[in-house]
């Protein structure tokens, strides 16, 4: 039977002020926050020396699982204005008899908390292998009632802490609680302690104590703490998310990005994309049917294949809205949600040129990327609605009854109503069938809702008629679509024939 | 309660409280549906980010909540009370004379780390008072500013010593309908008909009429306070892990010291802070629904705390008694120990625009 060192953490107000990297509201609070916390604590009890074997066993172990119910950022926000500890100043001038302006003396502080349920807890829960160690363990429970605030100052909390077995921690996490878990596809980025963060710590605290004073006021900022990881978490009752290597585009000669046309380039760049691959993995010493199926696409259907996805900017107006501009990044990913080569392919393609088939000159070169880069955003979020940026090229017909070319015979309103009617069923059918080819599961087959045009249903997408397309998918219709579903699905999205080549690529709305 | 009650909450061992919370129900004085103003707040330069104005959240399900009054905001406002009659023997009164200001150490913004009182007769005092505070001893500080350890300080200027707040208070209203006024400025009258002003095309020349009170001046759609159709709440916690670690130098010290401060921060904690917030916004008990006060322990549980302000204030005064409540000081602020109003930059400037 599986145990566990859990410390919980209660609000005893349902906010939480807490920012994380670069000052974004942070949620759930991070292992590190909870570590500072029990520290914290520790030194202002007096106990540190005695806390202290225990805090250096826990910074050392693995990030503890998070289970803490949901809580919504605040919209608005809200901008303080606080006091300067400047009084002095305002001091001198009423001494001198003069006005002196307390208000002249005041800083803006932005706040936007999380707001949580009433009497939310937190939990941190560290497995305990081979029988852990239970003086440790004991003291951080003792230290973890100490604890005060988790968060800003203002986020009163009550701490415990327990060792529990695997079934209590299974209560714990149960509805309406959620678990956050160390995951190498988390999108979620939480800093946890590491040995040495302790150490960091208190040399920080040193550097604080020691920042000004009135007798030498020049102020000295204490370094910032460095002994710490950046762990991606992931949400347990969330899908794992499609592992995917990111690449910009850039010049081969010089230090900017490299565009191409979307309609008229974008083929053309998944051609070059998928010879770097193939030469990549091939002195990588991939054999020639692993070559064959995975990366040219030659062979079972069943046998995972890679997407060559090229992805254009999505640029803000300034009038509000945006604009689908030219193709400056490259995504690639596998039909196998669970792939383990993407993650190769992310290092070992990253500096591959990209050679003009025609000229033998490089056009471009793949410069490794996160997917979390602002670029990729829209096609990697979560989102109920999705539109197409290059079209979705049908899997099959549309037309094998000649409807259109009764539709040119002019046949009476109701009949053309009648024959519209007809068509348009037939396209849905292909959309959903191009939806179920792509992996989606029968019941998110049959809830999309779907519209389809000529014309794209995002600013700066050219008609689905002008797009370049292989020469063997020229005689199956191409439309730009919009899908909606009740509930947020993921992206990448990529459907249709076509989609190994970035035909079909939706983004999110 | 009794007061053997208050004082089984600070002992080291046993099945402790880890806090007191309150929640006290408010009401507009004009009534549940009268209209009341809550602050407004700056917007950034990116309004986006923060639009300014009231501070209102609304969330997916449609309600949403209202920020009333802030944290920091009520801290400012309880603070003072200490220095009111039925309670100024419970603290020492401390007075800072600049030239001819007085100010209330009570008032002060950053409490006993503040600049003003820093600098003055009492810098070396509050000085080793912090360091005492960062050597695990906070005896000394609670003879000079005991309402710092409560509200919570920082001697950011000097020794870096800071203390947590043990007591945290703001109010929300919850599903608020936001309501707009307009008005029209009137003057007196007609000054230029009457050929008192020039008539003038100038735009300069209009806006300084304007500003002046001359002309005619609309303000349409600005805000005109809320409507509260859910709760108006003040809820307060009083961290009573947070005073278990306050310490003197004995066992005796520490339980003298933690009772006082708790007795303190039981007024502060029982007194309503309500009533007059801002201009429009007068806020009382609401008569239908009683305040509840619950004790929390670590593991959830809650119980109710049943405190009164009287049982409070009776606690707080024995409390006092025992601890020895520091001397009433009047102290000069000293301008040589003072920073000069003009950094270093600003000095150079000078020097240069006068060349």
């Amino acid at each position: 039977m599986s145990r566990h060192l859990l410390l919980s953490f209660r609000f005893l107000a349902p906010w939480f002020h807490g920012r994380g990297d670069e000052a974004e509201p942070e949620w759930p609070p991070s292992p590190l926050r909870a570590f500072q916390a029990l520290v914290a604590a520790a030194a202002r009890a007096g106990t540190l020396a005695e806390v202290r074997p225990a805090l250096s066993w826990i910074e050392a172990q693995p990030p503890p699982l998070v289970v803490a119910p949901e809580a919504t950022v605040s919209t608005a926000g809200y901008r303080l204005s606080v006091p300067h500890n400047a009084m002095d100043v305002v001091g001198r001038q009423w001494v001198r008899g003069a006005e002196g302006n307390a208000a002249e003396h005041r800083a803006m502080k932005n706040v936007r908390p999380h707001r949580l349920p009433d009497d939310a807890v937190v939990h941190f829960a560290w497995p305990l292998v081979d029988g852990g160690n239970e003086p440790a363990a004991a003291r951080l429970i003792a230290t973890s009632r100490q604890v005060v605030a988790l968060g800003w100052g203002i986020d009163l909390v009550a701490g415990d802490g327990a060792v529990i077995e695997g079934g209590r921690l299974a209560e714990l996490r149960s509805s309406p609680m959620k678990t956050w878990e160390p995951r190498s596809d988390g999108t979620c980025l939480l800093r946890t302690p590491v040995s040495g963060t302790l150490g960091d710590l208190e040399r920080r605290h040193e550097a604080f104590l020691a920042r000004t004073s009135l007798a030498e006021p020049t102020l000295r900022p204490p370094p910032a703490l460095s002994a710490f990881a950046m762990t991606q978490y992931g949400r347990t009752d969330e899908a794992p998310r499609r592992p995917v290597a990111a690449f910009t585009l850039m010049h081969p000669t010089a230090d900017r990005m490299r565009a191409f046309e979307l309609a008229t380039r974008s083929m053309a760049v998944s051609g070059m994309v998928r010879h770097a691959v193939r030469l990549t993995t091939e002195n990588a010493g991939w054999s020639e049917e692993r070559v064959r199926t995975t990366v040219l696409g030659h062979g079972e259907n069943s046998a995972p294949r890679l997407l060559l996805v090229p992805i254009p900017s999505i640029e803000p107006r300034t009038r509000g809205g945006a604009t689908v501009t030219e193709v400056r990044r490259v995504l690639v990913f596998s039909t196998d949600e669970r792939s383990p080569e993407i993650a190769w392919l992310a290092r070992a393609l990253g500096g591959a040129e990209l050679v003009d088939e025609k000229s033998g000159k490089p056009l471009a070169v793949l410069a490794t990327a996160s997917r979390g880069d602002r670029g990729f955003s829209r096609f990697l979020a979560e989102a109920t609605t999705w539109a197409t940026v290059t079209p979705v090229v049908l899997p099959g017909l549309d037309d094998p009854g000649g409807i259109r070319a009764r539709l040119r015979q002019r046949p009476s309103a109701a009949d053309q109503r009648s024959l519209l009617a007809r068509l348009g069923r037939r396209r849905e059918g292909l959309v959903r069938k191009a939806l179920r080819h792509a992996g989606f599961t029968d019941e998110l087959v049959f809830e999309a809702q779907i519209e389809f045009r000529e014309t794209g249903f995002l600013a700066g997408v050219d008609r689905a008629a002008r797009f370049a397309v292989p020469k063997h998918l020229t005689g199956f219709p191409r439309l730009h679509v919009r899908i909606t579903w009740p509930r947020p699905v993921g992206g990448p999205l990529c459907i249709g024939r076509g989609r190994f080549s970035g035909l079909g690529l939706f983004a999110s709305l | 309660m009794s007061e053997a009650k208050f004082e089984a909450w600070l002992s080291d061992s046993g099945a402790l409280p880890a806090a007191v919370v309150l929640r006290e129900y408010l009401t507009p004085v004009e009534g549940k549906d009268g209209v009341f103003f809550p602050p407004t707040f700056a917007a950034a330069e990116n309004s986006r980010d923060f639009p300014g104005g009231y501070n209102i959240d609304t969330f997916s399900d449609g309600r949403n909540v209202c920020l009333i009054d802030s944290v920091g905001s009520q801290a400012n406002r309880i603070e003072p009370m200490f220095a009111e009659a039925e309670y100024a023997g419970l603290v020492p009164q401390i007075v800072i004379e600049a030239g001819e200001r007085r100010i209330s150490l009570l008032e002060a913004g950053h409490r006993a780390g503040d600049a003003i009182v820093r600098c003055s007769e009492l810098q070396q005092q509050l000085k080793d008072a912090f360091v005492a505070l960062k050597a695990g001893n906070a005896v000394p500080l609670a003879k000079l500013a005991p309402t710092s350890l409560v509200f919570g300080v920082w001697d950011s200027r000097d020794t870096q010593a800071k203390a947590p707040r043990l007591l945290a208070a703001s109010i929300r209203a919850w599903d608020v309908d936001r309501l707009t006024r307009s008005a029209q400025y009137n003057p007196a009258i007609e000054y230029v008909e009457e050929g008192l002003l020039e008539e003038t095309e100038d735009k300069d020349a209009l806006k300084a009429y304007s500003e002046r009170g001359f002309r005619h001046v609309p303000a349409s759609a600005t805000h005109g306070g809320v409507i509260a159709r859910g709760d108006i709440r003040r809820e307060v916690t009083l961290q009573l892990a947070a005073l278990r670690l306050l310490r003197g130098s004995t066992p005796d010290e520490t339980k003298a010291l933690r009772e006082y401060l708790l007795g303190l921060a039981l007024v502060a904690f029982t007194r309503p802070a309500v009533g007059y917030l801002r201009q429009g916004c007068n806020l009382v008990l609401d008569g239908e629904r009683s305040p509840e006060s619950k004790l929390v322990y670590p593991n959830g549980k809650r119980d109710d705390a049943g405190v009164t302000h009287h049982a409070a204030l009776e606690f707080a005064k024995a409390a006092a008694k025992r601890f020895g409540v520091g001397e009433n000081r009047t102290v000069k602020f000293d301008a040589k120990l003072a920073k000069d109003e003009t950094t270093g930059e600003a000095k150079k400037k000078a020097k240069k625009a006068k060349k």
